[in-house]
Formats: C-alpha cells, sequence, structure tokens
C-alpha cells in the first residue's frame, strides 16, 4: 500500500493512575498504521487495553487515565494536539464511535429522536431534509421497524438489538470517515449483525470510511476485517491478515482466544429425547401476549409510551426435568416476554402455563412461596438485577433465609459453597456487585438461584454481555449444575451456537410465532422453516468467514 | 405504565391523608397532654378568681372540652380535614383570619428561598461540575461545607452585620406590617430568603455535584463528548436531568426544614411570618392557632414530596415504567 | 412565658402606691401647673428641647395579652403596654412612685368612709378626633374597663361611677379603700371617646401625645405627634414607631440605626449597645425575685429558724453587682416591698452567715441541710443567673438546695397541680407596687403565701385588714413597716430583691428615662438632638 497512512499511530503510551504516584499502561508504546478504507480488528479479552486504545482514535481518554506519549494522526494531523474547538469539529465529524454498551450509552430521559436530532443539528447534517426527516431516513436504514415509533421512544423502551442500531445510527449521521465500533454486536442478533455489518459494509465502500472494530466476538472481526490486532495486557501481540492470524496464530493467547469461540456443530446433541420419558416440568399451551393497553388518555398524552402490539402468538411448549429448551429469535420476537410470563414478571393473557401440570399464572407476587422457589430467573444484565447496595453475601443468603428459614451462620456457609461451586473465590463475600467484574456478577446471579434449589432456571441472554472466555466458562459451569441438581433450563438467547450448544431442543420464535421446534440436532441439520436456515446461515463458523474475508483482501 | 402513575398518585393522596390524619392526632395529643387545659391556661391566674365555676364549666363545654378525649379528636380532625380551623379561644376570632397574612408571607418567603435555592444550586452545580476538583469547584465545594455547618441564626446574624449594619444595604428589622401588601413582602423577604437558602443550598449543591459528577462519568456522557456534543449541552441536556433526581429528594426535606428554620430566620429579620404567629400561639396556649399552623406545615411537606416525586418521574422515563411493578 | 403573662396581668393591680390619701394632706398637689403644664411634666434644669425628629424603639418585652386578639388598637392589646403614647389615664406613677394627674386634674374622697372618691377632670382635653373629653367619656370608659375585666383590681372594690356634671367623675366604692386613685394608675385604665358598649376602646382614639397611624399588634405601630395634645408644647418628636423584636434583632437594628431606642435590654447586651454608641438608662427597679416555701408538707423550712437561716444565707450584694452592675443598691427584704416603697424597712443584716449556721444549728442542722428543690421558669433572661448565685450562697452556708430552670410552657399548672392550693416550692416574680397591694399579697396570694399559719400570720392578717381602711397616713406607714417586720420575723418567704429595668438610646435622645413600672414609661418629654 503506497498511499498516505489514515491514521498513523506512533509509540502511543496511555496510563491509567492506580493509585497515588503508581501508573498502569494501558496502551503500552503501540505503533501502526491504518491505511484509508480499511477495516481493522482489534480483539483480546476484557482490560487488555483495546478499547482505551479505541477512545484513544477520538483524542478521548477517560477520567483517571491520560496519554503518556506518542501521537495519533489522522490525515496527518495529530489530533492529540486538537484544542477544544477543533476537537467539537473533529468528533462526530470526522471520526465516530459506536459505543459498546448502548443501553447505558443512550442519555435515559431524551427520546431516540432527540438524541438523533441534537446530533444532526450539531453537525449540520441534515442537508435538503429537516433534522426530523434526516433522523427518520437514518434510523429506516438501519432497518427499525416504524422508525416513526422508535423516535418517540426513550431508551429504555427499546429492544437490545434496537439500541445498537441507534446508536450505530447515531454514529453515522455525519458519514465520518473513520468510524470505531466498539464491541458493536454484543446484544444483536446473528441475522441482524448480519444486515447491521452489511449496512456498515456499503457505507464504507460508498466513503471510503476506514472501520475499527473492537470485539471480544471473533466471528464479527473475522467477517469484517482485512487485518486483526491481538492485544494483551496493552501490548500487540499479532498484527496481521485475518485469515493468517486465524488460521495459524503465533503466540499462545491468540490460540486459546480462537478455541474458545463456540460454534456450530451438527453433532452437538442428538441425544434421545427425554420427553417421551419424563412427565415435563414445564408446559405452556397456546400463549398469548399482547403489551400495552390501558391508562388513561391523559395520562397517555402526558408520557407517551409505545402502542399495543401482540408479542406471543399461540405458543405450545414443554421442558422435562433437568433439559434444556433453547429459545432462539431475534430481538423483538417475544422470547424475553416468554420467560417473562414464565417467571410472572408480566401477567398473561391468553393461554395456559402448567408447571407439574398445574396452573402457573398470574404475577409471582400472587403464586405461593414453593413455587417462587421453584422457578428461577437469571437476566441479561447482572448489574441492574443484583442490588446494588447489598453484598454479595447478602444477595446469596437473601433466598436462603427466605425460603430455607437458614440463621446467618448456617446461610453464610452455604454461600461460600455456591461461591465455590461456580469457582468464585470467599474474599468475594462483603463486595458490592458494582466491585465485580461483568463475568463475577453474572455468576453471583446464578449463585443466587441456585440458592433456592430451583427445579426450573430460565435463562434470559445470561451470556450475552460476556466475553468469549468467559462465556464458554459460564455454559461449563451452568451444564454442571444442571447434571448436578437435574434442573430443566429455559435458555434464551439469539445465539444460535450458544444455544446449540446448550440445548436438548430448540424452538425457534419470529415475531411471537413459532418457526421451528425439534431437538437441537434436527434444527441443525434439517429444519423446517427457511427463517431458521437463514439463521443458520448467518451463523457460519468463523474460520470460513475469515477465509472469504481474507480471500477477497488478498486478491 | 399511565396507570401506573395515576396510581402512584392515588398512593401517595391516600398516605398524605394518613399523614395529615396523624398530624392532626399528634398535635391535639400535644396540646392535650400538657398540664393544664387549654381555659386555664388561656386565663391568666390573677383572672381566673374572677370567674364562678359555673361560668368556667360553661366556658368549656362551649370549647367542647366537656366532651371526651377520641369524641374531641374526632372533631379536631374533621375540622382540619375541611380546613375549618375555628376560633381562637379567649376572643372568638376566626383563625383563619388571623393566620391568613402570616401563612401566606411565610408561603413567600418559602417560595421565593425554594425558587433561589434551586436557581443557585443549579447553576452553581453545574458550574462546579464544569471541571470537577478544579479550582472553581473547590472553591464553592469548600464554601458551601463552611455554610453547611453553620447554624441558622448564625447565618442569619451574619447577613444582618454584613448587609444592614456594615453596608447598609437593607434594613436589618423587617418593619412592614403583616398585612403588608405580598409586594412589599417580597422585596423584604430578600435577605431572610438568601439566610434560609445558605444552609440548604449547601447540602443541595453537594448532592448535585455528586450527581453531576456521576452523570458525567456515564456512559452516555461519553457518547454524547465522542460525538462532538458541547460542553455546556452535555451538562445541562445529558447531565443535569439525571443529577437533579436524587437532589430532589432532598428538596421535598428542605421545604420540611424550612419550617424550622424560618422560626429561627422570621425571629432575626423580624419578618411576619408564621413561624412568629407560631410562637406566639404557643406561648398563649392558643390551642387551635397551633393546630392550624402544624395541619397547614404538614400539608405543606405532604405537597412537596408529591411535586418532588412528580419531577422525578418526568425527569426520568424510566422510573414511569418500573413504578408499574410497585 | 405563662408566668411573665400572668404577672402582668397581676401588674394590672397596681396603682395602690405607697403614699396614702395625699390629697389629704396636700388638696391637689397635682392641679398645679406650670406653663399650662403640671408640676411633674417640667423638664430637667438647663434643658433645651428641640422639636421633630423620628423615635423608632424596638422593644424585647411584648405585651402577651395581645396573642388572644387582633385589635392592636384596643388597650388592652397595644402592643407592648406603654399605652401612654396614645392614650392617657386619669392618672400616673412617676418615677419615685408618686401618684400625679394626667387627665384628673385633682382628687379627694367626698367622706370619712373613704368608700365615694371624687375627680376633677382637665378641660379643654381633646381627643384624637377633635371632640372634647368630658364626664360622659371617662364614665363610658370606666364601665367599659369594669365589663371587660380591664384591672382585677378596680373590679374588686368597683361599685359604680358617675358624672357630676361635664368635668367631675365621682366613683363609688363597695368598701373603704383609703389608696383608691393609685388603682386607677394601670396602663389599662385608658380614657376613650364614649361609644357602645361593643365599640368603646376598639378604634385607637385617645388623648395621647401621638396619633395612632398604623398598628399590627404583633409586630409594631407608627404614630404622628397629636398637635392638639393637652401639655402645651409637646410632644417634641414628630413620629414615633415601636417594633417588637427579640434581643438579638434589638441589637442588630440599633447597630444598623433602624431604631434609636431599645426598651427592656437584657443587662448582658448592655455592652453591646453601649459599644454600639448607645447609652443605657437604667431604672431603680423593676419586678422582684420572690421563693415560694410551702409549709404544710414535712420540710425542715417549716421551722422559722431554717427559713432566716435561709435569707441571711444569700449574698444579694452579689446579685446587684455581677448581674446588674449596681452595687450598694437597695436588696430584698423577703417582703414584696420595694428599696423604693418610702415605707421599705430594710433588714437589720442582709447578709450574715455566721448568724445563719448559728440558727442552723439550733434549728438542728449544725453539719448543714439539704433541702428540696425550686423550680422556676425565666420571666427575665438574667433570672437563671440570679438563681445561681442564691443556690451557691446558699452552698456555703451548709444549705444544700437545687433550683431547676423549667420551660415555661405548662409552668404554672406544674406548680400548682400538686398540694393545692399552695403548690410545690418555686421561684417567682413580684410587680413594683405600693405597699397596699405588695403586702396584701400575703394575705391573698396561697402561692406566695406558701401555707403560712400561727400566730404571727393572724396577727398580720389582721392588721392588714385595719391598715388598708386606716385614714391617717402617717398612722398607715406605721402600720405598713409593722407589717414588714412581722414578715421579716417570720420569712413566709424569701424576696432576693429587684431588677433593674434597662433601657437603651442613641446619643441624640434625650430625657428618655426607664421605667421601674415599664408599662408608665412616656414619651412626650422626649426629644431628639439632631
Amino acid at each position: 500500500m503506497t498511499q498516505i497512512p489514515h491514521i498513523d499511530v506512533r509509540n502511543l503510551r496511555l496510563v491509567y493512575k492506580t493509585g497515588p504516584g503508581t501508573e498502569l499502561a494501558a496502551v503500552d508504546d503501540i505503533s501502526f498504521s491504518i491505511g484509508k478504507g480499511e477495516t481493522l480488528g482489534i480483539v483480546g479479552e476484557s482490560g487488555c487495553g483495546k478499547s482505551s486504545l479505541a477512545r484513544a482514535f477520538l483524542a478521548y481518554t477517560r477520567p483517571g487515565a491520560r496519554i503518556a506519549g506518542g501521537s495519533v494522526l489522522v490525515s496527518g494531523t495529530d489530533i492529540l494536539s486538537l484544542d477544544a474547538a477543533q476537537l467539537l469539529q473533529f468528533r462526530g465529524r470526522k471520526a465516530a464511535m459506536v459505543p459498546q454498551n448502548p443501553l447505558s450509552s443512550l442519555t435515559p430521559h431524551r427520546t431516540i429522536g432527540q438524541h438523533m436530532v441534537e446530533l444532526i443539528r450539531q453537525h449540520n447534517a441534515a442537508g435538503s431534509l429537516t433534522p426530523r426527516d434526516k433522523a427518520l431516513e437514518l434510523l429506516a436504514a438501519m432497518e427499525l421497524p416504524d422508525p416513526a415509533a422508535i423516535f418517540k421512544r426513550y431508551p429504555h423502551q427499546l429492544s437490545g438489538g434496537q439500541r445498537q442500531r441507534v446508536v450505530i445510527a447515531a454514529a453515522l449521521v455525519a458519514e465520518p470517515e473513520l468510524i470505531i465500533l466498539d464491541e458493536p454486536t454484543t446484544a444483536l442478533d446473528k441475522t441482524v449483525e448480519t444486515q447491521v455489518l452489511d449496512l456498515v459494509s456499503r457505507l464504507q465502500k460508498r466513503t471510503g470510511t476506514t472501520l475499527i472494530y473492537v470485539s471480544h466476538d471473533l466471528n464479527v472481526v473475522a467477517r469484517m476485517c482485512e487485518r486483526v490486532l491481538v492485544m494483551q495486557k496493552g501490548k500487540v501481540l499479532e498484527d496481521g491478515p485475518t485469515l493468517e492470524v486465524f488460521t495459524q496464530p503465533k503466540t499462545e493467547y491468540a490460540r486459546s482466544l480462537i478455541a474458545a469461540i463456540p460454534k456450530l456443530r451438527s453433532d452437538a446433541k442428538s441425544a434421545p429425547l427425554k420427553v417421551a420419558v419424563d412427565a415435563p416440568v414445564l408446559s405452556v399451551r397456546d400463549l398469548d401476549f399482547t403489551y400495552g393497553g390501558g391508562g388513561s388518555k391523559l395520562l397517555r398524552r402526558l408520557f407517551p409510551g409505545p402502542a399495543p402490539s401482540r408479542t406471543l402468538d399461540d405458543i405450545s411448549l414443554s421442558i422435562t426435568p433437568g433439559s434444556t429448551l433453547g429459545v432462539v429469535g431475534e430481538s423483538g420476537s417475544g422470547k424475553s416476554t416468554l420467560a417473562g410470563l414464565v417467571a410472572g414478571l408480566v401477567d398473561g393473557n391468553g393461554g395456559k402455563i402448567l408447571f407439574e401440570g398445574k396452573q402457573l399464572t398470574g404475577l409471582a407476587t400472587s403464586r405461593d412461596r414453593d413455587l417462587r422457589r421453584r422457578v428461577q430467573m437469571i437476566f441479561q444484565d447482572p448489574a441492574s438485577s443484583l442490588n446494588p447496595q447489598h453484598t454479595v453475601e447478602q444477595i446469596i443468603a437473601r433466598p436462603l433465609q427466605i425460603f430455607f428459614g437458614m440463621s446467618r451462620a448456617a446461610s453464610r456457609d452455604r454461600v461460600v459453597e455456591l461461591l465455590q461451586e461456580l469457582d468464585l473465590d470467599a474474599s468475594l463475600l462483603a463486595r458490592s456487585p458494582r466491585q465485580l467484574s461483568g463475568g463475577q456478577q453474572q455468576r453471583v446471579a446464578i449463585a443466587r438461584a441456585f440458592a433456592c434449589k430451583p427445579d426450573l432456571v430460565l435463562c434470559d441472554e445470561i451470556t450475552s454481555a460476556l466475553d468469549v472466555t468467559v462465556q464458554a466458562q459460564v455454559l461449563k459451569q451452568m451444564k454442571r449444575l444442571q447434571q448436578e441438581h437435574n434442573t430443566a433450563y429455559l435458555f434464551i438467547s439469539h445465539d444460535l451456537p450458544v444455544v446449540a450448544e446448550m440445548s436438548d431442543q430448540i424452538l425457534v420464535l419470529e415475531k411471537g410465532q413459532v418457526r421451528d421446534y425439534a431437538d437441537t440436532g434436527t434444527i441443525l441439520t434439517n429444519p423446517k422453516s427457511p427463517y431458521t436456515r437463514k439463521l443458520l446461515d448467518a451463523f457460519s463458523t468463523a474460520s470460513a468467514q475469515a477465509a472469504q474475508r481474507t480471500v477477497k483482501h488478498v486478491s | 405504565m399511565l396507570a401506573s402513575i395515576a396510581r402512584m398518585i392515588g398512593r401517595r393522596l391516600f398516605m398524605a391523608f394518613f399523614i395529615l390524619s396523624f398530624t392532626a392526632l399528634i398535635v391535639f395529643l400535644g396540646t392535650e397532654v400538657l398540664p393544664g387545659d387549654a381555659l386555664t391556661a388561656s386565663i391568666p391566674a390573677e383572672e381566673l378568681q374572677f370567674y364562678s365555676p359555673e361560668q368556667l364549666a360553661q366556658m368549656r363545654s362551649e370549647l367542647g372540652m366537656d366532651r371526651s378525649i377520641p369524641v374531641r379528636f374526632l372533631e379536631v380532625w374533621h375540622q382540619l380535614m375541611t380546613f375549618d380551623f375555628g376560633t381562637t379561644i379567649m376572643k372568638k376570632e376566626s383563625v383563619a383570619t388571623r393566620i391568613f397574612h402570616p401563612i401566606v408571607n411565610s408561603a413567600i418567603m418559602a417560595g421565593l428561598a425554594l425558587v433561589v435555592m434551586l436557581a443557585l444550586v443549579i447553576a452553581l452545580g453545574v458550574l462546579a461540575s464544569l471541571k470537577p476538583g478544579g479550582r472553581l469547584d473547590n472553591a464553592i465545594s469548600t464554601t458551601t461545607l463552611f455554610t453547611y455547618s453553620m447554624p441558622d441564626f448564625v447565618v442569619s446574624n451574619v447577613f444582618v452585620i454584613v448587609f444592614a449594619v456594615w453596608l447598609g444595604l437593607v434594613p436589618a428589622v423587617i418593619f412592614a406590617p403583616t398585612n403588608a401588601p405580598k409586594l412589599t413582602i417580597l422585596a423584604a423577604a430578600i435577605v431572610p430568603v438568601i439566610a434560609l437558602c445558605v444552609h440548604g443550598a449547601a447540602y443541595q449543591f453537594r448532592l448535585l455535584r455528586a450527581g453531576m459528577v456521576e452523570a458525567l462519568n456515564s456512559d452516555y456522557v461519553e457518547r454524547a463528548r465522542l460525538a462532538g456534543i458541547p460542553q455546556w449541552r452535555i451538562s445541562v441536556i445529558h447531565a443535569l436531568p439525571s443529577a437533579l433526581i436524587p437532589m430532589l429528594n432532598a428538596t421535598a426535606y428542605f421545604v420540611a426544614g424550612l419550617l424550622a428554620t424560618s422560626v429561627v430566620v422570621e425571629a432575626v429579620f423580624k419578618f411576619p411570618g408564621a413561624g412568629g404567629e407560631l410562637l406566639r400561639a404557643l406561648s398563649q396556649r392558643e390551642i387551635p392557632t397551633i393546630q392550624a399552623i402544624a395541619f397547614l406545615a404538614a400539608l405543606a411537606v405532604v405537597f412537596a414530596n408529591l411535586i418532588a416525586d412528580l419531577a422525578i418521574l418526568a425527569l426520568d422515563p424510566r422510573v414511569r415504567t418500573r413504578s408499574s411493578n410497585g | 412565658m405563662a408566668i411573665t403573662k400572668r404577672e402582668f396581668l397581676q401588674l394590672l393591680g397596681l396603682g395602690v402606691s405607697a403614699f396614702g390619701v395625699q390629697p389629704f394632706i396636700t388638696g391637689s398637689a397635682a392641679a398645679q401647673t406650670v406653663d399650662g403644664l403640671p408640676a411633674w411634666a417640667a423638664l430637667p434644669a438647663g434643658s433645651n428641647p428641640k422639636t421633630g425628629g423620628k423615635l423608632i424603639y424596638g422593644q424585647t418585652y411584648p405585651n402577651w395579652a395581645v396573642g388572644s386578639s387582633d385589635n392592636g388598637k384596643h388597650p388592652y392589646y397595644w402592643i407592648d403596654l406603654l399605652t401612654r403614647s396614645i392614650w392617657n389615664s386619669l392618672v400616673w406613677i412617676d418615677h419615685d412612685y408618686n401618684v400625679q394627674g394626667e387627665l384628673a386634674e385633682s382628687w379627694a374622697p367626698s367622706d370619712g368612709t373613704l368608700k365615694v372618691w371624687d375627680f376633677k377632670l382637665r378641660e379643654g382635653v381633646m381627643f384624637h378626633n377633635g371632640k372634647e373629653m368630658t364626664s360622659e367619656d371617662v364614665v363610658a370608659s370606666f364601665n367599659a374597663h369594669i365589663a371587660q375585666k380591664g384591672s382585677s383590681f378596680i373590679t374588686k372594690w368597683f361599685e359604680k361611677v358617675e358624672a357630676q356634671g361635664k368635668y367631675g367623675v365621682r366613683f363609688i366604692l363597695n368598701a373603704p379603700y383609703a389608696e383608691w386613685p393609685y388603682a386607677l394608675a394601670e396602663y389599662r385604665l385608658a380614657i376613650a371617646p364614649a361609644a357602645a358598649p361593643d365599640l368603646i376602646l376598639t378604634d385607637g382614639i385617645g388623648t395621647g401625645p401621638f396619633k395612632l397611624v398604623s398598628v399590627d399588634n404583633r409586630r409594631g405601630f407608627q404614630a404622628v405627634r397629636n398637635e392638639n395634645y393637652w401639655m402645651k408644647g409637646r410632644p417634641f418628636i414628630d413620629e414615633l414607631e415601636g417594633y417588637v423584636v427579640n434581643s438579638q434583632t434589638a441589637i442588630n437594628g440599633f447597630r444598623s440605626g433602624q431604631f434609636n431606642a431599645v426598651f427592656n435590654i437584657d443587662p448582658t447586651t448592655a455592652a453591646q449597645f453601649e459599644g454600639a454608641g448607645g447609652i443605657v438608662h437604667k431604672s431603680k427597679g423593676g419586678d422582684q425575685f420572690l421563693i415560694s416555701m410551702p409549709k404544710n408538707l414535712d420540710i425542715a423550712w417549716n421551722d422559722p429558724r431554717v427559713r432566716l437561716a435561709m435569707s441571711l444565707s444569700i449574698d444579694r450584694e452579689a446579685i446587684n453587682t455581677i448581674v446588674y452592675n449596681d452595687p450598694g443598691s437597695w436588696v430584698g427584704n423577703d417582703t414584696q416591698m420595694s428599696g423604693l416603697n418610702r415605707e421599705f424597712v430594710p433588714r437589720d443584716k442582709a447578709f450574715d452567715i455566721a448568724t445563719a449556721k448559728k440558727l442552723l444549728a439550733e434549728a438542728g442542722h449544725p453539719n448543714g441541710i439539704d433541702l428540696p428543690p425550686i423550680v422556676f421558669s425565666p420571666s427575665f433572661p438574667e433570672m437563671p443567673r440570679i438563681m445561681a448565685i442564691v443556690v451557691e450562697s446558699l452552698k456555703k452556708a451548709g444549705i444544700n438546695m437545687d433550683i431547676r430552670e423549667m420551660p415555661t410552657d405548662g409552668f404554672d399548672a406544674y406548680v400548682k397541680g400538686v398540694n393545692p392550693p399552695y403548690g410545690r416550692p418555686s421561684a417567682g416574680v413580684v410587680g413594683p407596687r405600693n405597699p397596699a397591694i405588695n403586702l396584701g399579697r400575703m394575705v391573698a396570694n396561697d402561692v406566695e403565701k406558701g401555707a403560712w399559719t400561727g400566730e404571727k400570720a393572724d396577727a398580720y392578717a389582721k392588721l392588714y385588714a385595719e391598715t388598708i381602711a386606716e385614714p391617717n397616713e402617717e398612722k398607715r406607714i406605721g402600720m405598713y413597716q409593722e407589717l414588714q417586720k412581722i414578715l421579716q420575723s417570720d420569712t413566709p418567704a424569701i424576696v432576693l430583691g429587684g431588677r433593674r429595668n434597662m433601657l437603651a438610646h442613641a446619643p441624640g435622645v434625650q430625657n428618655l428615662k426607664s421605667h421601674s413600672q415599664n408599662w408608665s414609661s412616656r414619651f412626650d418629654d422626649v426629644w431628639i438632638e439632631s
């Protein structure tokens, strides 16, 4: 490549203050360059410095961090030396960031429309359109259903996938030359991810945008990037064409990373169905659910919310004790609503939910104590499902005290035991959830669920926010717990490989309707519905993707 | 979700009903268990010898003191709940008429204090958070820590000495009569209001600053910053509404505290408000007046809490959803 | 401030002073005038009064009756008892406790029964509304005072009042009362224009030196000079304003120049006023502090030797020196009489620890004695300091007696709630009055008397009844002194001595004096040097 590099990172050193007078290098003397229009993936486990590096491309460091040396040249200009006014012209306009966590990255009290219009105004990006129309156009381009409705909603009223598309739309407002995507598809459905990435690719082709993917999702990197940087502890371990790195990793670390990627295997689980053997622990018959409705007109006007829509339509399923039913579908498919209905978080309005043959309807608060104990739920975001004011011990001990009337001392022993089962150290007992890593938080949530000795655990996207290696660990632990306690799982995820790895049977949901429902082997090899086939196509293996992409690049 | 807001308000009003009833009970018991009855406490000891036992009995009966305590409580409760504050014990003058101007004057002072305090706190909070740990932030934070720890009467007297005695900008003693035109009261209230704000503002500022620092460290502020949104918009549009929420709960407490503080501040500045009236009524054992003022104060606190809750609801759309789950 | 309020209402009864039936001796000294002014209104020699200016005063001692009414134009509910700004009474008690004619020019009993009293009114006195004051107005005013229970002391003797021509009134009493004119000096007994019973006294119209402009009886008043005031050439100042404030606010207002005078300052703040350029004026007297000791219970002080020992142990001179900065002044003589009463008989030796210890030993307490606690509620800010001095000096004589401060609210009921009608051992205040009232308390006031019985008590009661009906002043004075000696010999109560009322004023304010009877303060002789 003879052209001037679009981005030239020279001896960049970025440090965090860890205490008085002590600093830790998050980015340690890194140099590399990126050509215009190139796509670069930066991979590594959390804490390797990849996100700090990503922010440096926008001349930004988080409080407590500072650039200790080196430079970042973008089109020949050292952006680290821009003043505040120049930075306003640079950020969002020349370079944009798609943030990692779309829910917390959108201002909670601002509607999607307000977010979009603010950016469009700031960057004079409306062109001949009104800012509102421009915003609707961008939202529509992200293939969000009913952009006008999305425009009016608040971030928390969207699904994870919708939010991810919104933040990407926001980054695209000024059609910047450089887009940094920080864990861009973590919470995204596979099919949507494909669409989004395709969209970004098209934009890149049209405008020559340089893309940097910062991700732990090697699938994405393999699919999208010509070049990969593998980082560990602030250093670049490997830097090379994607295929080369993926097929012939030079370092042990890169090898372990690649090995941890869940892959679709058609032989995953073809064990004989337990359905016929045992009476189902949970069976659902003709379940319907419609959101919204109710409330006075005045209040509706004062506090606008989403319009009613049918979320679940005639769902039937069953799970036998100790087995796993995987539910896979895109965001908005109704899979979380299904879990919410079984858990009693929302009140159903049609059909039957039977637990061991007995009717299980109404809110959890109206169910008897034993039933509440026996059906547990684990959520996607442990940070918000764990009380931040309580310690780990209090969180796990609470169900022990409530359901089993354990004393403090007795419950403490049991808490330590549960922590050990999940490979957590007893030293975490006194910590608050905020002081834990995401993986540790989720394992605490799992420990809390198992403290109840449940017969059925509802898992709603429980590994979506985790690094691949941590995800693999958690899945392994979940399987072990299932075997030890003969617990049934309703395992919900948008990630087909993960579902396939965990489940005896899979139910495929789309727009509230069942598309496929069979044992895992059948789904993977011989799906009935075209939708399932499309889903399978989107999840081809990482190596195949990488090979395909790299070949194109080399030619 | 929408019905839940109505339910929240309904719940609040229901709670308010109990709080106010409880207030009525406390005031009633307080005035009931104090030694002596309202009548002998109101008639100077030397005068008592001029009333015959029959006359005293008749007056007691007119005051309802010959009936049982529960019956009288129900009467008091019913009167308060219907805003019928009755008449003073000795002169049979309407309590409502008596306390109207002091209550309005106090409401003006408290309202002005609230507005000034919020404006001051928000301005300072935003300024300080522009550069946490900066010189401005340190200056404001140190000052507020200092003023927060100063008792109200010290603050008030310092204000008098500085503004009235040294600078001669304002009067040290407010001469305006209780029934002065409300614009006069408003003008007279300025220095007392500042004195009232000093303490409250310090605490509220600290809460707002903490909220601002937290909001400014959030992911959404980082996103806005990385998207090229200018600092002032980030502070005011993105961070401030979230930062206000923890402060608003304390603001409701500030309103409750205003009652206690204003008794002190009113006395120092000689402001014609309800605090002084309450003290006078207490020293005279004018029970209907005490009951009326205490009840109205409780009502103001309940109302302030409701407003704060509605403001939080308006500021954070997530609470609207959350409240639907209880 | 229940005690204070009661105490002030008791003071309504004041007006019976120590001078007996002055008209018998002098005819009517009060009638003498100099340049159209009563003699008592003459200015100090060498005065050169200026006309004009404005007096704005702060008042730390409000009229506690105010709270029960919204009508601040009614003299009973005047903001601070200083009703002589707007109104006049028939007579006035001067700074030396002499009764002086105000709207009355002269007075005399019509016969030797001392039950019928005639008053000659000043002629040509105009009300603020332009109407001349006549006997009709005085009769209507007194009938209203009786109907509205304005003063318990006149009520007790009053039979009726009638006009005697345009400028004369006659009071007919139900019993002989040799000191009747003193009772009429009461601040509440203002003369107002005749009107219907429900309207009279309610419009703020009087004959006084200032005309009321506006009053907020909870806060203050504004008044302007009465150009037709009956005292020629008076008042000197154009405008008078007064505001009820607390002690700290008073200093603030004085420092900022808003007040050029403050009435009833706390003695401890005197230096602050002086530091701000103020001049502090102290009256010779004020309320006295009395310790009552119920003697119907089994307490060591039932022995009069113990009571006398207590009295002799108290270092009252220390109170004068430390609290009032007034060493060498009179001290309490264990009667309600004040050092200003000319009948006052001081104890032979007020402070004598040796004798006290001897008395205690005689009474069987050679090693000291423990006495039950005394309770009090501070009516005046210096009261706790005084009680601390008392406790300390008693301790030096081996008498251990706690004196406890109690909250004002409900205090009266607390004291009277047990041991009726004498109540708990307590400390209270006694107003400065004339002997007929002062010495009558040990007959009529159950708490102060504290179940005082026995030969001496009986003799005292008998002698008091004879004294009040005695027409001869000389004889009366001797009888008053005899009464005090009976009290001192048996010490039924301990009276520590009196406070000094204090006011502070700016240097330009002239001839403004603190009155021992705070409510008898007047403004018609005050002027302001520019």
